[in-house]
C-alpha cells in the first residue's frame, strides 16, 4: 500500500470528527509514550483527541488558557511586526547578524489557495525551495524566513510542523528561532516552562535536519543551538538567549528510533473502522480495536485520552489504573483481582511471584490486626 | 438590503451576547458570535458609506484629505471613504509598502484618526479589488497588495497604491526591513517638523517614533531624539536601499507582461499537479 492510500485511509478513519495539525509540542509529547499504538493511530490520522476525548465521555480541561494563547499570539505579532524588526534585532544579539543580512521571506500561507495537509505539503516545498536558495549563497536569498514548514519522519509517516522563524547568514549555521511568550524576569526562566521548550526547539531542530539531509545537505548545516526570544518581566518587551538542544537531541532520536513503523500501524488498523461524532458507542468500540498501552505518564505527556484510558483500566481492574508505585510494587501480575486473591490464598502463580505473594500475606495478616477488613 | 435600524438593534443584541459568551469563558462561542458581529458591522458601515458617498458626491473633497498638507492634495477623492483615504496617506507619506498595522499607527499618531484599524484596511483590500473588476476608470487610486519578486503574487499584508510607479510596488526581499526603515524616518521627520504647541500631536508622534526605534542597533535605551534615530536609520537603509531596488527592477520587465489587473493585484497561484495524479 503507498503512503498515499494509507493516508486516505486515515482519513477514512477519522470520518467526520474534526482535524488537528499537530505540532512540535505533541509530537514531542507522543515520544513520551512509544508503546501506545492507539495514540499513533489517532494522530496519524490528525484527529482532535480532545474532542474524541468529549465524545467518549472523559473531557480532559483545557490544555493552555484561551488568555494564554492569547497572551502568547500577541507577544508573536509583536516580535514580528515593522518587518520582523524585534526578531532581528535578537538575532543581531544572539548570532551575530550581519546589519544588511535583513532579507525577509513569508512562508505562513500558501500563496495558492489549499487548505490542510495539502496546504502543509505545498508550504513544505515552498520551504525548501527557499531554504536551496539560502544554502546555495545567492547573496540575495532571503535568510529569515516567518513560518517555515518542515517534516519529521515519525515512524515511515511524515508530520509537516511549522516553526516560528529559521535564520541564516552566509558563512554560518542555519538557526531555529522559537518565539515563547513565558517571561524572563531578572534573567531568570522557570525551569518547568524551559524544559519543553527546549524539547520543542529539539524536535524543529531535528526536522529541519531531516529535511536538509532528504534535499542532499549535511544536516550539519543546522546548530544545535536554538536561539529563544521571550517577553522581558511582564511587558511585551522582547529579549533572547540560546538554548543548548544536544542532549534533547539525543533522547528524540533515540525515541523517534523506537517509534512503530507505518506498516505496523496500517496492520493494526482495522478495514472499514471508522469515528463518528453522532454515535458514541461507535466510536468507543472503534477506538477500543486500537491497542493501548496505558500507564500514569501518560496523564503528564498530554495525551488527551488518558483520562478515558485510565477509566477503562480501572473497569478492567489493572493495577497500573492505581498508580506508577503500585504497579512497580506488584511487578507481572497487572490484575487487581489477582493481586486480592494472592493476598488471600498465598498461591503464587509461578516461582518468581514467590516473594510478592509472601509479602502480600505478611500485609494481610497487618492489615486484619490493625483492624482492616472486619466488617 | 436590511434597515439601518435592524442592523443597529441586531449589533447590540450580538454585543450583549459576547459579553455573555466572553463572561462564561466560552471561546467557541464567542469567536463565532464575533463572526457575526463582524458581518453586521460590515454591513452597516456599507449603509453608512452608501450614505455618505451619495451625500458629498457632488461637493468638493473634504476631511481627512484636506487635513493633510502636501502632496496629497494634488490627488483629488473623488469618493471620499475615511480609511481608505487614511490608507494612501500613509502610504503616500512613507513611501514604501506598509502593513495594516503600520498604517494604523501611523494615522493615529500623525492625523489621529481612529478608522483605519487592521481589520477595515484588511476587508479594504478585497474591495478594492472588486471595484476595479467592475470599472478600472472609476477611481483615481486603488489601494493595492505590494506583488512578491518572485512569484508576483499578493504578499499577505503590504499594501501599494495603483498610481505608483509598477517598480514602488514590487515587494523584495529587503522592503518589508526597507519599508520599516523609511517609516523610522517619516515619524523622525514628522516630530521634527511638529510644532512643540501643537496639542498632543507632537507627543503622540515621539511615542510612536521611541516604539518604532527601539529594536534599532546601538541606541542608548529610553531614547527618542529623532535626529540620532533618523541618523541610525539612514545608516542602515543605506546599506541595503540599493540591493532592494535593484532586486525590484529585474522583475519589472516580468510585471509588465502580466494583464491590467494582474498588474496591479498580482497573480493567483495554482497547483498545478499533485503526486495522486501521477501515480
Amino acid at each position: 500500500m503507498s503512503t498515499d492510500e494509507f493516508e486516505a485511509r486515515l482519513e477514512a478513519f477519522r470520518g467526520d470528527l474534526p482535524a488537528v495539525r499537530p505540532n512540535a509540542r505533541t509530537v514531542a509529547a507522543a515520544l513520551d509514550t512509544p508503546d501506545c499504538r492507539r495514540r499513533r493511530i489517532l494522530e496519524a490520522a490528525s484527529v482532535d483527541k480532545s474532542e474524541l476525548a468529549r465524545h467518549l465521555g472523559h473531557p480532559i480541561p483545557a490544555a493552555q488558557s484561551p488568555f494564554a494563547l492569547r497572551r502568547g499570539n500577541l507577544f508573536e505579532s509583536a516580535v514580528k511586526e515593522n518587518g520582523d524588526a524585534h526578531l532581528i534585532a535578537e538575532l543581531r544579539k544572539q548570532i551575530d547578524l550581519p546589519i544588511p543580512a535583513t532579507r525577509h521571506k513569508d512562508l505562513s500561507s500558501s500563496r495558492a489557495r489549499t487548505k490542510g495537509l495539502k496546504e502543509m505539503k505545498l508550504r513544505a516545498k515552498e520551504t525548501q525551495a527557499a531554504l536551496s536558495l539560502l544554502l546555495s549563497e545567492d547573496p540575495y536569498a532571503p535568510n529569515v524566513l516567518d513560518h517555515a514548514v518542515t517534516s519529521l519522519e515519525v515512524g515511515g509517516s511524515t508530520v509537516y510542523l511549522e516553526q516560528d522563524a529559521l535564520a541564516h547568514y552566509t558563512g554560518n549555521k542555519l538557526y531555529v528561532v522559537e518565539i515563547k511568550s513565558f517571561p524572563v524576569i531578572n534573567n531568570q526562566v522557570d525551569p518547568v516552562k524551559l524544559r519543553p521548550a527546549t524539547r520543542q526547539a529539539a524536535v524543529y531542530i531535528l526536522s529541519l535536519q531531516q529535511t536538509l539531509a532528504r534535499m542532499g545537505h549535511s544536516p550539519e548545516k543546522v546548530a544545535t543551538d536554538a536561539v529563544l526570544i521571550c517577553p522581558r518581566n511582564y511587558d511585551l518587551t522582547p529579549t533572547s538567549a540560546t538554548l543548548d538542544t544536544r542532549q534533547e537531541l539525543r533522547g528524540l532520536r533515540r525515541q523517534l528510533d523506537r517509534a512503530a513503523s507505518v506498516s505496523e500501524l496500517e496492520a493494526l488498523l482495522p478495514q472499514g473502522l471508522t469515528l463518528s461524532a453522532a454515535d458514541t458507542e461507535h466510536c468507543a468500540e472503534a477506538v477500543e480495536q486500537l491497542p493501548n498501552a496505558y500507564r500514569p505518564a501518560c496523564l503528564d505527556s498530554g495525551c488527551e485520552l488518558a483520562y478515558y484510558c485510565r477509566s477503562r483500566a480501572r473497569d478492567a481492574g489493572e493495577t497500573v489504573a492505581l498508580g506508577t508505585p503500585v504497579r512497580q510494587a506488584f511487578g507481572p501480575v497487572d490484575m487487581i483481582d489477582d493481586v486480592l486473591a494472592m493476598a488471600d490464598s498465598g498461591i503464587a502463580p509461578s516461582r518468581y511471584e514467590q516473594d510478592l505473594a509472601a509479602d502480600l500475606i505478611h500485609m494481610q495478616k497487618l492489615y486484619r490486626a490493625a483492624g482492616g477488613g472486619a466488617a | 438590503m436590511e434597515s439601518i435600524e435592524g442592523l443597529s438593534a441586531r449589533i447590540n443584541q450580538l454585543q450583549n451576547e459576547a459579553n455573555e459568551a466572553l463572561a462564561r469563558g466560552d471561546v467557541d462561542a464567542l469567536t463565532r458570535i464575533r463572526e457575526h458581529l463582524q458581518a453586521a458591522e460590515r454591513q452597516r458601515n456599507r449603509v453608512w458609506e452608501e450614505a455618505l458617498a451619495s451625500a458629498s458626491s457632488p461637493s468638493p473633497p473634504h476631511s481627512p484629505g484636506s487635513r493633510a498638507e502636501g502632496p496629497e492634495e494634488s490627488l483629488p477623492v473623488v469618493t471620499p471613504t475615511t480609511a481608505r483615504d487614511a490608507v494612501r496617506m500613509a502610504l503616500t507619506d512613507v513611501g514604501a509598502p506598509l502593513d495594516p498595522k503600520q498604517i494604523q499607527l501611523w494615522g493615529t499618531a500623525k492625523y489621529r484618526t481612529s478608522f483605519a484599524t487592521s481589520r477595515a484596511v484588511y476587508s479594504l483590500r478585497r474591495d478594492e479589488q472588486r471595484a476595479w473588476r467592475q470599472n478600472p476608470d472609476g477611481r483615481f487610486f486603488y489601494i493595492c497588495p505590494a506583488i512578491s519578486h518572485d512569484t508576483l503574487a499578493p504578499a499577505r499584508a503590504a499594501l501599494t497604491v495603483s498610481t505608483w510607479d509598477d517598480e514602488d510596488r514590487i515587494l523584495s526581499p529587503y522592503t518589508p526591513r526597507v519599508a520599516y526603515l523609511k517609516l523610522v524616518l517619516a515619524t523622525a521627520a514628522a516630530v521634527k517638523e511638529c510644532p512643540a504647541a501643537g496639542p498632543g500631536d507632537r507627543r503622540q508622534l515621539e511615542v510612536l517614533l521611541a516604539k518604532l526605534a527601539r529594536p534599532l542597533p546601538n541606541l542608548p535605551p529610553r531614547l527618542a531624539d529623532p535626529a540620532v534615530v533618523g541618523e541610525v536609520a539612514e545608516s542602515e537603509l543605506a546599506l541595503i536601499a540599493t540591493a532592494d531596488e535593484d532586486i525590484r527592477r529585474a522583475s519589472l520587465e516580468r510585471l509588465a507582461a502580466l494583464s491590467d489587473e494582474q498588474r496591479l493585484f498580482g497573480q493567483p497561484l495554482k497547483v498545478h499537479s499533485t503526486s495522486r495524479r501521477h501515480a
